[in-house]
């Protein structure tokens, strides 16, 4: 208990000491700023303890209820917090194998994740499976790319979200991997897999143009780069408008900051992508104001700020 | 006058309407950072409390010793500890599945699910950390020139676990390819191991799936724990060395 007061105090006292942007508090009385903050996973495979402390890569890291401690915390000294998954939830230890990724998703919505898009190692229960799943889960799955018509996930996914939190509206949709040659077709059966950037581009037209939505963010599982020309989080970027963000998965790259990149319009896009196993949680503080939207092309700045919880 | 003041006040209070109208959130600043989850931190009391039981009935069948690993292994292209003792399991079992001569074997290096085995004890739930997949062995039978083209795929890869073959990585193509010591033979048939997945034409390899399968019947997971039990019967300890299967040219 003592360990856990000392915890949350260094906590509390590292977070006001490192955050440029300021408490929520302050902002309360100025309505013409706004915070956010998002918090991501992607690729957690199933991963529901800590590895062993004998492991030689990850001894002793990750595990849901570690990962559900620092949400909890976060949670508490933010104004608004959005919780998201880049797909791979399922597969890599018997948890999955004997439990059919109920587990997963009983954990995601304990943890309270807002949307999760779907990887290719989420179709390994089958299609039936992942029907079954996504009806299990308290949160919306969104893909853009992915035509289910004629399987039992069909009406289940969602093309794009609008999530509200206080005055910040929230724009999401979602693209996942090319499931030829790499999930098994018993698996994903008669899923049609289209082109990303197209599909993401139709739903990112809506996000802004009809919704007007403050931010907007892809959850993808295309993966962060390639050598061949396989479309990736790099491509996606570059070739499309509109997106603030991307929160990719699927290659299990460890970002150590999130990677910017120019779109069509020159615009700045941030792709960033945390490893896999869940052993740690990418975190994006937004800082917003209330400004006439003609002015606003690239006046955002990041301030990378890697630290280490629980220390 | 102050009709004229009224009227200039109307018209400055209706263009702040509609500025403010025009005036939209925007993010002005973005803060990253990363939260390493440790052992440092105290866990979600419910969180445990909710997997726990899970993890209790999990245990009694994956803490279950099998084998002593004698070093650690690990997973690297193009060859490695870990990637060549599971292509020698996948050589040796299917051989002894089917009862017939295998000359290679090759798996998908995405296949193997842990970068590592520490040394000491294996387990059940090794197994499943390596190959959570219910993939099965195969068989098929390969020309001497598809397993060359194989191998070019191979190459391109950056090199995958494989077993009774060896080549050099030259320019992203497949040179100096032997089988079993000898060099490849174009016209002659070989037999070779694999699991399903690549078989049915997974990670890319499309041409696979035109090939006949000779089916084991048998899990990969399942032929692991079954080759740990026979070499801890045996006396002997799990061990794993490079042997330059594949390899860059200098």
């Amino acid at each position: 208990m003592q360990n856990r007061r000392t915890f949350i105090k260094q906590s509390v006292l590292s977070g006001a000491m490192l955050t440029a942007i300021g408490t929520p508090l302050s902002l309360l009385a100025d309505n013409t700023k706004s915070t956010l903050t998002i918090l991501h996973t992607n690729d957690v495979h199933s991963h529901i303890e800590p590895f062993a402390d004998d492991d030689k890569k990850y001894p002793g890291l990750g595990g849901a209820a570690q990962r559900a401690a620092i949400i909890h915390e976060i949670r508490k000294n933010k104004e608004h917090v959005l919780l998201l998954d880049a797909g791979d939830i399922f597969q890599g230890t018997p948890y999955f194998n004997f439990f059919n990724g109920d587990i997963e998703i009983d954990l995601m919505n304990k943890m309270g994740y807002d949307a999760a898009t779907i990887g290719n190692h989420d179709f390994d229960g089958g299609i039936d499976g992942l029907a079954k799943q996504i009806s299990r889960a308290n949160f919306p799955f969104v893909n853009c790319n992915y035509d289910f018509t004629s399987t039992p996930v069909h009406g289940k996914v969602h093309k794009h979200i609008i999530i509200k939190k206080g005055k910040l509206k929230i724009g999401i949709t979602g693209c996942g991997v090319e499931l030829d040659g790499l999930v098994p077709d018993k698996l994903y059966t008669s899923t049609k897999y289209l082109d990303p950037i197209s599909c993401v581009q139709e739903q990112v037209d809506i996000l802004k143009h009809n919704e007007k939505c403050h931010l907007i963010i892809c959850l993808s599982h295309l993966g962060y780069q390639y050598q061949s020309t396989k479309i990736s989080d790099i491509i996606l970027a570059q070739q499309t408008n509109h997106i603030d963000v991307i929160i990719g998965g699927h290659t299990h790259t460890f970002l150590d900051a999130p990677v910017s990149q120019k779109n069509k319009d020159g615009k700045t896009v941030y792709i960033n992508q945390v490893g896999w196993a869940g052993i740690q949680i990418g975190q994006l503080d937004y800082l917003f104001e209330k400004k006439f939207s003609k002015k606003l092309s690239n006046t955002q700045t990041v301030i990378v700020d890697k630290k280490t919880r629980g220390k | 006058m102050l009709k004229n003041y009224s009227k200039y006040i109307a018209f400055w209070m209706l263009a702040i309407v509609v500025f403010t109208a025009c005036k939209t959130y925007v993010p002005i600043q973005e803060k990253f950072s990363l939260n390493k989850i440790n052992k440092t931190i105290i866990a979600d009391s419910a969180t445990l409390a909710y997997y726990l039981p899970y993890k209790d009935s999990l245990d009694k069948i994956m803490k279950i010793p099998l084998a002593e690993l004698a070093e650690d292994l690990s997973k690297k292209m193009p060859e490695s500890t870990l990637g060549n003792m599971m292509a020698d399991i996948l050589k040796l079992k299917t051989a002894a599945y089917t009862h017939q001569t295998i000359d290679v074997a090759i798996l998908n290096y995405g296949g193997i699910r842990t970068p590592s085995l520490s040394k000491g004890t294996l387990m059940v739930e090794h197994a499943y950390l390596l190959m959570p997949f219910d993939n099965y062995l195969v068989e098929q039978i390969l020309t001497g020139q598809q397993l060359s083209d194989y191998c070019d795929s191979l190459a391109i890869k950056g090199g995958w676990p494989v077993a009774g073959i060896a080549f050099v990585i030259k320019n992203k193509k497949a040179s100096d390819i032997r089988v079993n010591g000898i060099p490849i033979d174009l016209k002659k048939n070989y037999s070779v191991a694999t699991n399903d997945y690549l078989a049915n034409g997974g990670d890319g390899m499309t041409f696979l799936k035109t090939i006949p399968q000779i089916q084991t019947g048998k899990l990969y997971r399942d032929a692991i724990i079954e080759y740990w039990k026979e070499q801890t019967k045996a006396g002997k300890k799990i061990q794993s060395n490079l042997e330059n299967r594949i390899r860059y040219a200098e």
